[in-house]
């Protein structure tokens, strides 16, 4: 389908043309013999030879769709078909149509081509302002392959688009990634720092109670002084080696 | 129909222009110019790149991951397209 008409059946004496009396550029068809007057969606296409000027005089959407139908690999013939059929455009022959399918494919790449640095620059602009950290010279390459694959015609607009949140994305992730592992390491600090507190806390409620009862005095100061030195190598141990917990360790694939 | 010089720098200023500041791969390049009206081979088209890098109007690299040579405009080169109004 070329166009969004809808497809209505037309009676095919309609647009048959007799056979000895060949159509003339702008000539209209015999009328038909049945009287019946057609409803708006079934008054049939009006069929007239046509030139590569009639293509040219397309909407714009129509021709794009004209373009879109050759580059999707249906022979021209079909498109002839359907350009009868739809437009009332009759071609005798396919060189008009091929013609201007080339002028058609020219243009449109064209516009790609002239569009291409802008696409990219925007790219560039959405990576910049978002909240992820992109360097200068990161961008400055990112632009520069997102403007090789357009010219190179591996992404068109709408796949920069697409290219530009998978960047995001995956940047996101690695932020994200190290942000979580940053807190977790905070998280673990605090908790230790407040075991800490907690288990002075107790010693000292422990040594009030000794306090009342002088008799274990001795092995209370002993155990507290144990205590202390057992803490304090585990601080020097764990500033000595940096280790990542179980949890936090990268995944295959991730 | 052969393109004669002063058509061809016309075309390669019109292909040049609206890469702006990216660099353009010289088989992009052959092939843009050859797009409408083919008959510019690559000969033709190095001659007048090398002319005019002499000049200071183009510049060119090789890509170290593609190995492309890629060309764009200086700014000496930007303001002669201006001058000469080849609009994308």
């Amino acid at each position: 389908m070329i166009t969004k008409k809808t497809k209505t059946h037309t009676p095919r004496r309609q647009r048959d043309v007799a056979p000895s009396t060949p159509l003339s550029a702008g000539e209209a068809p015999a009328a038909s013999a049945t009287p019946e007057v057609p409803s708006e969606a079934e008054a049939p296409v009006a069929v007239r030879l046509a030139t590569i000027d009639d293509l040219r005089a397309l909407d714009e959407e129509t021709r794009g769709h004209i373009a879109d139908f050759v580059i999707s690999g249906a022979p021209i013939s079909t498109l002839r078909r359907m350009l009868e059929a739809e437009q009332g455009l009759r071609f005798t022959e396919d060189a008009p149509v091929v013609e201007f399918y080339q002028e058609e494919a020219r243009r449109r790449w064209q516009n790609t081509f002239d569009t291409a640095s802008a696409d990219a620059d925007a790219m560039i602009n959405v990576l910049r302002h978002s909240d992820l950290d992109f360097s200068e010279v990161l961008l400055k390459a990112l632009g520069q392959q997102a403007f090789r694959m357009i010219t190179q015609r591996e992404l068109n607009t709408k796949q920069v688009e697409k290219f530009t949140r998978l960047l995001l994305q995956a940047r996101g992730q690695d932020v994200s990634r190290t942000r979580a592992k940053e807190a977790l390491a905070l998280q673990r600090e605090k908790m230790e720092r407040q075991f800490q507190s907690d288990l002075e806390k107790a010693l000292n409620a422990l040594a009030d109670e000794i306090k009342a009862h002088p008799e274990v005095r001795e092995s209370f100061v002993f155990f507290r002084a144990k205590l202390k030195e057992a803490m304090r190598a585990k601080a020097k141990i764990k500033k000595m080696t940096v280790q990542t917990p179980p949890l936090l360790e990268e995944t295959p694939g991730a | 129909m052969k393109t004669t010089v002063p058509i061809l720098r016309a075309k390669l200023l019109r292909a040049l222009k609206p890469c702006g500041s990216y660099w353009l791969d010289e088989d992009t390049l052959h092939i843009q110019l050859n797009l409408a009206h083919p008959g510019v081979t690559r000969d033709e088209l190095l001659v007048v790149l090398r002319a005019w890098k002499e000049k200071d109007y183009v510049d060119f690299r090789v890509d170290e991951l593609s190995g492309l040579t890629e060309w764009r405009l200086t700014a000496s080169g930007r303001q002669l397209a201006e001058r000469s109004s080849v609009a994308p």
